[in-house]
C-alpha cells in the first residue's frame, strides 16, 4: 500500500492536507514516559505517520498496566519487559517505516545532548513533576514546542507551550504538589477513558504543532472530569510569568539538579537505584553469579531479573534498577550493593 | 452568588463539597469556604495568605491575576473553581 493510501483520510482533512502530511513524515518527536498517556501518544502519532520517535521510559510491563496501556500484552508483562522497548515493537508491527528509537532509561537533563537529532516536539507522558520540569526548562531553552499531560482517577489535565509566544508550566503550576498530596494511579486508581480524553487533547496539538499550523494551537490549559462529565478549556488569556524561573529569568533550575541515587516511584513499593557514575556492569557474568545467590534469575537482551531477599530486582545495561517490594532508598542501596555492586 | 468546586484531589484529602456563597471578593469566597471546612485552608492556601504554588483557582475560567491578591473583585462571575496540579500518567 503507498502511503499516499495509507493517509488519505488524514490528507483529505483540508487543514492538514498533504502539505501537512509531508510534514508530519518528516518530523521527529521526543516522546518521554511509555505509561498509559505515553503508549496512547505513541499509537496515535506513529499512525499518524510521523517520521521518527525517540522514545524514553524507565519502567517495566506490569500486569496492572494492561488495563490502560494500550502497546502491551500478556506476554510482556510476563517477561517484565521493558516498556521503551516492549512499545517499540509493538510500534514497528503498526508502521515498520517509522523510525522508533527505544531507550530503556530514566530521561535527564543530559540525555537531551545524547539524542541522535534534535526533535521538532517534546510529548509528556511521564507519571512525576520532577521530569516534567525537566522537560520544560529544556523545551524553553531550546524553544522546542512541548505538550504537557497528567490524568489521575477520572480527572486530566493538558496544555500546549509553545515556548516565546505561551505561559509555560511553570508559568501555570510554579512548583510540584508535595508528595504526600499528591494522588498517583495507584493511590487513587485510574480510568482509560481519562487517559483517552488526555492524550486525545496533547494528539491533537501535537498534530497542529508538526504540521506548522501553529496559529490553530489551543491557548489555555485543557481540564477533564470523565465521572462528572465537565469539559473545558481555561486561561485562555492567561501570560507568561515575568518571575517564572524558566520562560522569565531563564534559570532553568532543572536542568541544575542531579537525579538521586536511589528514589521511591511514585505510589509504588519500588524504588529505582542508579549506578555510580562511570560503573560498569556485565550483566552476563552477574547473571552467573547470581546463580546460586538469588532465585528466579532471568537474562533477556535489555535486562535482568531475579529475586533476592524477598525484594525483586530488574537490572538495565548500564547498571541502572528498579528493586520491587522495598519501602525505602536507603534499604534499596544496601540491597542494591549487596547482589549488583555497580559503584 | 457563586459557585465553589474543588477537584477530586482535595476531596480525597478533605471533605469539600461544592459550595454556594455571596462574596465580593475571591478571597472572601474562598473564606466563607473555609468557615465550613476548615481543614481546607491549608490545602489551598499557604502560611502566608497566598495561594498555594501547585494550586490553581479560577473564576469563569480564567486565572488569578495575582496569587498573593485575594481582594480581587468577583464582578457578575458564578463560578470559582479550585484545581491541583495533575501528576499522573
Amino acid at each position: 500500500m503507498s502511503r499516499d493510501e495509507r493517509f488519505s483520510r488524514q490528507i483529505r482533512f483540508a487543514p492538514l492536507g498533504r502539505a501537512g502530511q509531508e510534514r508530519l513524515a518528516a518530523s521527529t518527536v521526543l516522546l518521554v514516559g511509555a505509561g498509559a498517556l505515553g503508549t496512547h501518544l505513541a499509537d496515535t502519532l506513529v499512525r499518524a505517520g510521523i517520521g521518527r520517535l525517540l522514545l524514553f521510559d524507565r519502567d517495566v510491563v506490569e500486569e496492572s498496566n494492561l488495563q490502560r496501556q494500550v502497546l502491551f500484552t500478556e506476554a510482556h508483562a510476563r517477561a517484565g519487559a521493558a516498556k521503551a522497548v516492549a512499545a517499540a515493537e509493538s510500534l514497528h508491527a503498526i508502521d515498520s517505516r517509522c523510525r522508533v528509537e527505544a531507550f530503556a532509561e530514566e530521561f535527564v537533563p543530559a540525555s537531551f545532548g545524547q539524542l541522535p537529532c534534535r526533535p521538532d516536539l517534546i510529548l509528556d507522558g511521564t507519571d512525576n513533576f520532577p521530569t516534567r520540569y525537566v522537560l520544560n526548562d529544556l523545551a524553553v531553552r531550546e524553544r522546542i514546542p512541548w505538550v504537557y499531560g497528567g490524568a489521575v482517577g477520572a480527572e486530566g489535565m493538558a496544555m500546549a507551550i509553545l515556548p516565546g509566544h505561551t505561559p509555560c508550566l511553570r508559568c501555570l503550576i510554579p512548583k510540584a504538589p508535595p508528595t504526600g498530596e499528591q494522588a498517583t494511579c495507584e493511590t487513587a486508581g485510574i480510568l482509560a477513558p481519562v487517559v483517552q480524553m488526555v492524550t486525545a487533547f496533547q494528539s491533537a496539538q501535537a498534530l497542529k504543532i508538526l504540521s506548522g499550523r501553529h496559529e490553530d494551537v489551543a491557548r489555555g490549559v485543557f481540564v477533564v472530569d470523565v465521572w462528572k462529565d465537565s469539559y473545558g478549556l481555561y486561561l485562555g488569556a492567561a501570560t507568561r510569568d515575568p518571575a517564572c524561573a524558566s520562560c522569565g529569568s531563564a534559570e532553568f533550575p532543572a536542568l541544575r539538579e542531579q537525579p538521586p541515587e536511589a528514589v521511591k516511584l511514585c505510589g509504588r513499593n519500588a524504588v529505582q537505584v542508579l549506578p555510580d557514575p562511570g560503573a560498569r556492569i556485565d550483566l552476563e557474568l552477574l547473571a552467573r553469579h547470581l546463580r546460586t545467590a538469588a532465585a528466579e534469575v532471568e537474562l533477556s537482551p535489555y535486562l535482568l531479573r531475579f529475586v533476592a531477599e524477598n525484594c525483586r530486582f530488574t537490572v538495565f545495561r548500564g547498571g541502572r534498577a528498579l528493586l520491587f517490594g522495598v519501602d525505602t532508598p536507603e534499604r534499596a542501596r544496601v540491597l542494591y550493593d549487596r547482589y549488583v555492586g555497580a559503584r | 452568588m457563586v459557585r465553589i468546586t474543588f477537584t477530586e484531589n482535595l476531596v480525597r484529602h478533605v471533605a469539600c463539597p461544592e459550595i454556594e456563597v455571596e462574596a465580593g471578593t475571591v478571597g472572601e469566597a474562598l473564606e466563607q469556604a473555609f468557615r465550613h471546612v476548615p481543614a481546607l485552608r491549608g490545602y489551598v492556601l499557604d502560611d502566608q495568605g497566598e495561594v498555594r504554588k501547585h494550586v490553581i483557582v479560577l473564576i469563569d475560567g480564567q486565572g488569578l491575576a495575582d496569587r498573593a491578591r485575594l481582594g480581587q473583585p468577583l464582578g457578575g462571575a458564578r463560578r470559582i473553581h479550585v484545581l491541583q496540579a495533575l501528576s499522573g500518567g
